[in-house]
């Protein structure tokens, strides 16, 4: 019996075990291969398609807990495991041609990737506050590695230096919250998490400082200082990365913290949210106007969607859950095809750097440029493209639990953000520019990229599967 | 009698030492380095001292993890301080500001 028990545990924990020597192996490759080998793509690729097939399953409606309880399988976990594991297929496909254009040393990129994967995997099954730290560091520590892989570039280490200095001190202020939830609870298992007593001022600071934590690894304002600048200064592929699955992995840490664990204390943390909300919504949109570095306009833009993922998560209950995860979803599908559009232009020799590099795209690649144009529209929430029914589904759960002000400023700050957005497309197509378009496009990267991201119109003529889905994890 | 909140006020006493050098410091980034581990050490002090109060071991495992991962962090923050020592000549914080807006 006690036998039985430990090998459905190791076989309910196989896609992290075949990640974590996948790893190890891509790690071990990358010295014995020759510069211009595509053995440690290969390898990446095989591993990543090998997670994702052994985490996907059907949903059940039950949550198995293992490894003496620190560990969780459920619907939602799987939900977030598969996504990322695809997310990143999607990540290591657009960045090879670039790392092998510079010459990156690429075992590092792709193994520091898969144990970032792995560092993520870890925050969706977390059931203990030990295990939620020990993913999140791991997540952390080979993001700040993969900044800083650009060794000979100033901008790229002063990026490095910026992120490494504030997550550490976001990771400091989550561990000093999650001492004092020990002391006052006796326990770190998220599940078991209560009061006895009524609730005094010791837990509410233990909340806030868990809250201030997450907010700097979401990147809500006020803690937002390193985003935009590991936007624009990381090496392209590494923004790639940064901007599209660490999402959904912070995303999770949020739901695993506040929905599993902190419930008891909504009433507590959603004031916290409403402030960072509506901040991050204000901030993000507005200063994304005065920008004028291509990358650093897309961080700001993230910025304002965070606070929409925000006022998912404050709304506290199944709607308000689902459409934060819908949402982030959504938003991760999208930032990494526009990053991803960007990898191919650099790759064909015409970097979109600056704001200016967009002039007359419409007219030198326009298939590319056709393909900036649905993600924008996407992102700004316009109709006919998915990012209208991640707005809409927030706004509907802000509704009908009576935050009308909040949907309303939500609104107004969306159609602010609209502007920078759409300037885009106007220096796409009604602005002219000299540069001739020679350089073919690389094949595969543009066939994957195009489905990508036409699927922002696919998933608007089709969102139910996904929203139906989003809502059966939310137990 | 030394009790559990002496060590509480101990341990919020240098976590706010460690967050000012942060915010304050303007100056060096190593001294940065050194605030980091001592908010991590502030909270080491956090866990054991409600650990012996709660006769309970899981705080101070909890503690040997902290230590094992803020070692792999100040290996690779050196490490970049190194990089950024090497491309940009200086560790002065405030000479940090090639990126703005």
């Amino acid at each position: 019996m006690q036998i039985e028990t430990m090998i459905i545990e190791y076989i309910l924990a196989v896609p992290e075990i075949v990640l974590l020597l996948g790893a190890c192996l891509v790690l071990l490759t990358g010295p014995f291969v020759s510069a211009q080998s595509h053995w440690t793509f290969v390898l990446t690729q095989a591993v990543l398609l090998a997670t994702l097939y052994l985490c996907a399953r059907p949903f059940t409606g039950q949550a198995i807990e293992l490894f003496n309880d620190f560990y969780i399988d459920d619907d939602l976990s799987v939900l977030a495991k598969s996504s990322m594991s695809a997310f990143m297929m999607v990540v290591i496909l657009y960045s090879r041609g670039f790392i092998n254009k510079y010459n990156y040393p690429r075992g590092e990129y792709y193994s520091l990737a898969l144990f970032s994967l792995l560092g993520m995997m870890l925050i969706s099954s977390a059931n203990h506050l030990l295990m939620i730290y020990l993913g999140l560091e791991l997540l952390s520590l080979s993001m700040y590695a993969l900044v800083a892989m650009n060794r000979d570039d100033s901008v790229s280490s002063e990026a490095a230096i910026k992120y490494f200095v504030l997550g550490a001190i976001a990771s400091g202020f989550l561990l000093y919250g999650i001492s004092l939830i020990y002391g006052l609870t006796g326990t770190l298992f998220l599940s078991e998490l209560s009061v006895e007593n009524e609730i005094g001022l010791g837990i509410i600071a233990a909340v806030i400082f868990i809250v201030i934590g997450l907010a700097f690894k979401l990147g809500a304002v006020p803690f937002h200082m390193w985003l935009p600048d590991v936007y624009q200064g990381a090496p392209l592929p590494v923004t790639l990365l940064v901007a599209s699955v660490p999402k959904i992995a912070g995303l999770l840490l949020a739901l695993r913290l506040l929905m599993d664990g902190l419930q008891f204390m909504h009433e507590y943390w959603q004031q916290s949210l409403v402030v960072l909300a509506l901040l991050s919504l204000a901030m993000g949109n507005i200063v994304a106007i005065a920008q004028t570095n291509l990358r650093r306009m897309l961080g700001y833009s993230t910025i304002g969607h965070v606070g929409y993922i925000l006022l998912g998560l404050l709304v506290g209950n199944q709607d308000g859950y689902s459409a934060a995860l819908f949402y982030t979803l959504i938003y991760a599908l999208m930032s990494s095809a526009v990053f991803g559009v960007l990898l191919c232009a650099e790759r064909m020799n015409h970097p979109l750097e600056n704001l200016v590099d967009l002039q007359g795209l419409g007219k030198i690649y326009p298939w590319l440029a056709f393909l900036l144009l649905l993600l924008m529209f996407s992102m700004a929430g316009i109709p006919m493209t998915v990012g209208f029914y991640a707005k809409l589904n927030i706004l509907q759960a802000l509704v009908t639990s009576g935050w009308i002000e909040l949907a309303v400023f939500a609104v107004v700050a969306s159609v602010i953000g609209a502007f920078y957005y759409l300037r885009v497309i106007k220096l796409m197509y009604f602005e002219e520019s000299d540069t001739q378009g020679s350089q073919p496009m690389p094949a595969g990267h543009i066939s994957v990229l195009s489905i990508h991201a036409l699927l922002v119109v696919g998933l608007f003529l089709f969102p139910q599967m996904l929203l139906e889905m989003c809502k059966q994890v939310i137990g | 009698m030394i009790t559990i909140t002496h060590f509480l006020v101990l341990g919020a006493i240098l976590f706010s030492l460690a967050v000012t050098g942060i915010f304050m410091n303007r100056k060096n980034l190593i001294v940065l380095l050194m605030s980091i581990e001592l908010m991590l050490l502030a909270v080491n002090i956090n866990f054991v001292a409600f650990s012996y109060y709660l006769n309970d071991l899981t705080g101070q495992v909890f503690v040997f993890f902290i230590l094992t991962v803020a070692a792999a962090e100040a290996a690779i923050g050196l490490a970049i301080l190194v990089v950024v020592f090497r491309n940009c000549g200086t560790i002065n914080v405030q000479d940090l500001d090639e990126m703005k807006g």
